[in-house]
Parts: C-alpha cells; sequence; structure tokens
C-alpha cells in the first residue's frame, strides 16, 4: 500500500535530447583529451635512453606489460626518507642528480616523479607488449641489457616511446630469437 | 463506463512502456558478455594494428554506440542497454589509452576516472541497472584507493571496518540527496540499493571482524580520526532525511534511529566491546527501523530483505549463544519452526499488520 505520494516514480535526472547529447559528448571529449595529453607529451618531449631491469605480472585491464626498475646513474635516490610513500621528487637527467625540490635553471632536463619506500616512480615503469609475446620479451629482459626510450616534457612529465633489447626496438625482435 | 472509454484506456496502457524483469535481465547479461569480450579484445594488444588506428577505431566505435544511445532514447530498455555497453566501452577506452601510451598507475586511478567521465551518461539511464553499477564501481574504487594510498590507510588502520561504514554512509546520502534533486527517479533508486548492499556488507563485516580489531589505549588520540569522515556523513544524512518534505515525523525518527544503530557497533572496538549480543541487536535494530519506514511508505521488497535479514541474524545468534551441535539443532529446529510459522503468520494477516505498521509509522 502507498501511503506517500513521494514514492512515485519520477524521470531520469537527465532527460531531454540536448542534455544527454552533452553527457554523451562530455564522455568521449574527456577521453579524447586524455589521449591528446599523452600524444602530446611524446610529439613534444625531449628523448631520452634510460637503461632498465625487468619482471612481468598481468594487468586486468590492459592486457599482458612488463613492469621494471629504471637505472638513472644517481647517487642517494629517495634515501633521506625511505620509510615513508607518496614523497615528490625530481631526478635530473642532465647532468644527473636527485633533488627533493623542482631542479633550479642548472638542470637542463628533469624528471617529476615520487619517492616510495626508497624507490623513485616516475609513471614510466610499465611496457605493454602484446599477449603472445610477453614471456619471451621477460627472458629476453633478464638475460640481455635494456632500455627505455622516452619523452620528457619541460615540466617533468616522463612518457615511454620505446623499448630496446641490445639496442634494437623490441619490434624487430622475432620470437624465435635467441638471447 | 463506455466501450470508447474502456477502448482508449486500454490503448493508453498499452502505449505505455511494460516493465520486464526477464528482458531487462538478459540483456543485462549480454551487455556483461559483450563488456567482458571487449575488454578481452583490448588486453590482446595486436601489434599487427598500430597505436594510432586502434584509437581512431575506438573512438569511432564509442561515438557511433553514443549516437544510437540517442536515437534510441524512446525505447526504454533499448537505450539503458546501449548506455551501458557505452559506459562499457569508455572504459575498455582507458585500458586501451593506456595500452598505446604505456601508461602507469593503479586499477583504482582508471576506475576512478571512468567513474567521473561516466557520471553525466549514467543520470540518464532509466532504470536502475547502470547506475547501481556505476555506484558499486564507485565506491569500491574509493575503497581501493584508501588501502592502496599509505599515508591515507595509515589513517585507518586497525579500525578498518569504519571504510564500510562511511562507504555505506556516502552511498545513503547520495541516495538522499538525489532524492532531494529529482525524486524517486533510477539514480535515486540505485543509490538507495547500493546504500542496504553496502549496509549489508558493512554489518556483516563489523559483526565478523569487529571483535578482532586493534584499536590500542596508547593511541587515544587517533582512535577518533578512522570515524570522522563517517560522523560527518551521518551528520549530513541526518540533515537530507530532516529536510525529506514528504517524509513525517515518526518517519524521520524511525530512519534517524536506523543510522545510530547501524554506526554503533562500528564504535565496539575503540570501546573494547566483544559481545556478540551487542552487534546483533544494533543489526537486528537497524534492520526492524529500516523494514518499520518501508511498510510506511510501501516499500515491500525493500521490506521483505529486511524481515529475511533479522530472521537470518536470529538463526546466526543461535549458534553463538547456545554452542555444541545438540543444543543449536535443538535452537536450529525451534527457529525454522518460528520462521515458518512467522511467514505463514505474515502471509495470512498481511494485510491487518500492514495497516497497523502503517498507523504507527504515519503517528
Amino acid at each position: 500500500m502507498k501511503l506517500s505520494n513521494s514514492d512515485k516514480e519520477t524521470p531520469a535526472v537527465i532527460y531531454g535530447k540536448n542534455s544527454l547529447i552533452i553527457a554523451i559528448t562530455t564522455t568521449i571529449l574527456a577521453l579524447v583529451g586524455l589521449a591528446a595529453t599523452k600524444g602530446y607529451r611524446l610529439k613534444s618531449g625531449k628523448e631520452v635512453e634510460l637503461t632498465i631491469t625487468g619482471y612481468d605480472p598481468r594487468d586486468l585491464l590492459s592486457g599482458h606489460y612488463l613492469t621494471f626498475r629504471v637505472v638513472y646513474d644517481v647517487a642517494d635516490v629517495c634515501s633521506e626518507n625511505s620509510s615513508k610513500s607518496d614523497l615528490s621528487a625530481h631526478i635530473c637527467l642532465s647532468p644527473r642528480f636527485f633533488s627533493w625540490s623542482a631542479p633550479d635553471t642548472n638542470c637542463k632536463l628533469f624528471i617529476t616523479g615520487k619517492c616510495n619506500y626508497g624507490r623513485f616512480v616516475a609513471g614510466i615503469e610499465r611496457f605493454y607488449v602484446p599477449e603472445g609475446k610477453a614471456k619471451f620479451l621477460e627472458k629476453q629482459l633478464r638475460d640481455n641489457p635494456a632500455s627505455i626510450i622516452i619523452k620528457v616534457t619541460p615540466d617533468g612529465k616522463g612518457q615511454i616511446e620505446d623499448l630496446r633489447i641490445k639496442g634494437r626496438s623490441w619490434k624487430t625482435l622475432d620470437v624465435t630469437d635467441e638471447p | 463506463m463506455s466501450a470508447e472509454q474502456a477502448a482508449a484506456i486500454l490503448e493508453y496502457e498499452k502505449s505505455r512502456p511494460q516493465k520486464s524483469w526477464i528482458l531487462s535481465g538478459f540483456l543485462a547479461l549480454g551487455i556483461v558478455i559483450v563488456c567482458v569480450g571487449i575488454i578481452s579484445l583490448v588486453a590482446a594488444n595486436w601489434d599487427q594494428i598500430s597505436g594510432h588506428t586502434k584509437l581512431v577505431a575506438d573512438f569511432l566505435l564509442l561515438s557511433c554506440v553514443g549516437f544510437a544511445t540517442i536515437n534510441w532514447r524512446a525505447h526504454t530498455y533499448a537505450f539503458d542497454a546501449l548506455l551501458m555497453l557505452f559506459m562499457c566501452l569508455a572504459l575498455a577506452s582507458i585500458g586501451l589509452i593506456s595500452q598505446v601510451f604505456h601508461t602507469g598507475g593503479e586499477l583504482y586511478e582508471a576506475l576512478l576516472f571512468w567513474s567521473l567521465i561516466t557520471a553525466p551518461p549514467m543520470l540518464a539511464a532509466r532504470t536502475q541497472g547502470p547506475p547501481l553499477i556505476w555506484i558499486i564501481t564507485a565506491l569500491g574504487s574509493c575503497i581501493y584507493a584508501m588501502v592502496e594510498n599509505k599515508f591515507l590507510y595509515a589513517l585507518v588502520r586497525h579500525a578498518e571496518p569504519t571504510l564500510f561504514m562511511t562507504t555505506t554512509l556516502v552511498a545513503a546520502f547520495a541516495s538522499i540527496a538525489a532524492r532531494i534533486l529529482s525524486g524517486n527517479s533510477p539514480q535515486t533508486r540505485a543509490f538507495r540499493s547500493a546504500a542496504i548492499i553496502a549496509m549489508i556488507i558493512a554489518l556483516g563485516f563489523i559483526e565478523v571482524f569487529g571483535a578482532e580489531s586493534r584499536i590500542a589505549g596508547s593511541e587515544a588520540g587517533r582512535i577518533f580520526v578512522p570515524y570522522l569522515p563517517g560522523h560527518f556523513m551521518a551528520i549530513l544524512c541526518v540533515i537530507g532525511i530532516a529536510n525529506q518534505k514528504s517524509y513525517k515525523k515518526s518517519q524521520v525518527l524511525a530512519l534517524t534511529m536506523a543510522l545510530v544503530a547501524f554506526i554503533l557497533p562500528f564504535h565496539f572496538p575503540a570501546l573494547a566491546i566483544k559481545a556478540s549480543v551487542a552487534y546483533a541487536s544494533c543489526s537486528v535494530l537497524t534492520a526492524t527501523l529500516i523494514a518499520a519506514f518501508c511498510a510506511s511508505i510501501g516499500a515491500k521488497r525493500t521490506f521483505n530483505l529486511m524481515l529475511l535479514l533479522i530472521a537470518v541474524r536470529f538463526v546466526i545468534l543461535y549458534f553463538q549463544a547456545l554452542g555444541g551441535l545438540a543444543m543449536t539443532g535443538f535452537g536450529l529446529v525451534i527457529s525454522g519452526l518460528v520462521v515458518i510459522a512467522s511467514a505463514v503468520l505474515w502471509h495470512k494477516y498481511r494485510k491487518q499488520i500492514d495497516a497497523l505498521f502503517t498507523r504507527w509509522m504515519l503517528g
């Protein structure tokens, strides 16, 4: 038995055609904006090659990816606060040094990241690979010298462009290649 | 009534969308299967297709589904099915962008971003399905983010049940706010359903793990920190309930008391209360007050769900209180007979009981 008029069903919050168009377009534009931001970083950033070491878990959403540690060749990275996490930090890539604050004009190119329990993380520690090649590339990384090519923007944001193993792009490697 | 009037009434009823839970169920199942398939295709990461081509194809597909959604808005179930597909494609697109640009980050960050960008289309849903999935994902990823963030997690460490308490109150406040803004819309009903689901999970969690929570006396200054967000949401909920102009005073009182009864057991670990009877009493009281409120507004499904919860909790209480297989066995047989008898009596005298509750609730 319904005794209150207020529990009568009412239409959705957004009901008109124009409002619906705006709602759908907002979502699409947000995604296009995200892709455009990432693409702009790749186009406008300065190219840097960094040595890596690696292993392979699975990402539920985006498929196989390799995660690795980037070797910056800098002493005392995140060493002062190794018991803490999510601390903002920077590594100057030219010349190479670590800094808790944003580097000054002495640094020509720097990358921004966070220190998590003594480890510097800059969002460039993951590389997505096709389903059939993940295990092969993981083995290649363990047995051969590897590096990543990244693009770094003036504000310190890094974006991976390529993965190289023994100086060659991973795409040029054949699954039958032996280390 | 004349024949023409009868025909006009029949024509009108025929033109109104008919609620078909079977159709709705199969459409939802089909959409879920398609969504899982799309995400799996993205995860395969075919390197034969360039990243740019994949992105262009993805945005074209997204636009086509969006266009179809707009053009099918006159058909309730098809519209919601397409809307759900659109929201799913948005999630797949986030995964694809991460893959093409090798973006780092956690799953909860992707889910939170998805919740943000799909909030506008979710508000257009005509049935509860899309908003319910949306709010469960949004709240779940907030909890995930809290647990993964070392700084935030340190605030609730040893008081993890407060996360569930706060989440339930956030869902409850969302339903109250939605009701004030849009009446009993699909979004309001979905948020209310989410709050009920969250409440059941939260009460189950505190009953099972509450006695094991450790808030040391030496951390007295920090004891209240995990509760602050929940208390703040509770105050907002009470203000929202009190501002519902269509509710009688007794209904406002019932909901407020249910809120207090819900929050109480989450404070028992801090007060070193471990007795299962205390937790059970709060759960039963919360369910009873919500059942009484539901009876007054005619929300039969939720009313029956609350009765079921009360019955289940009593059964579990027998296990806890009596101990020993024989005594528990006797207790369960008696409880079962009581539940059956109650159900038969309820079915036979439901109208009188309905009327009695209603008279009491409406003062």
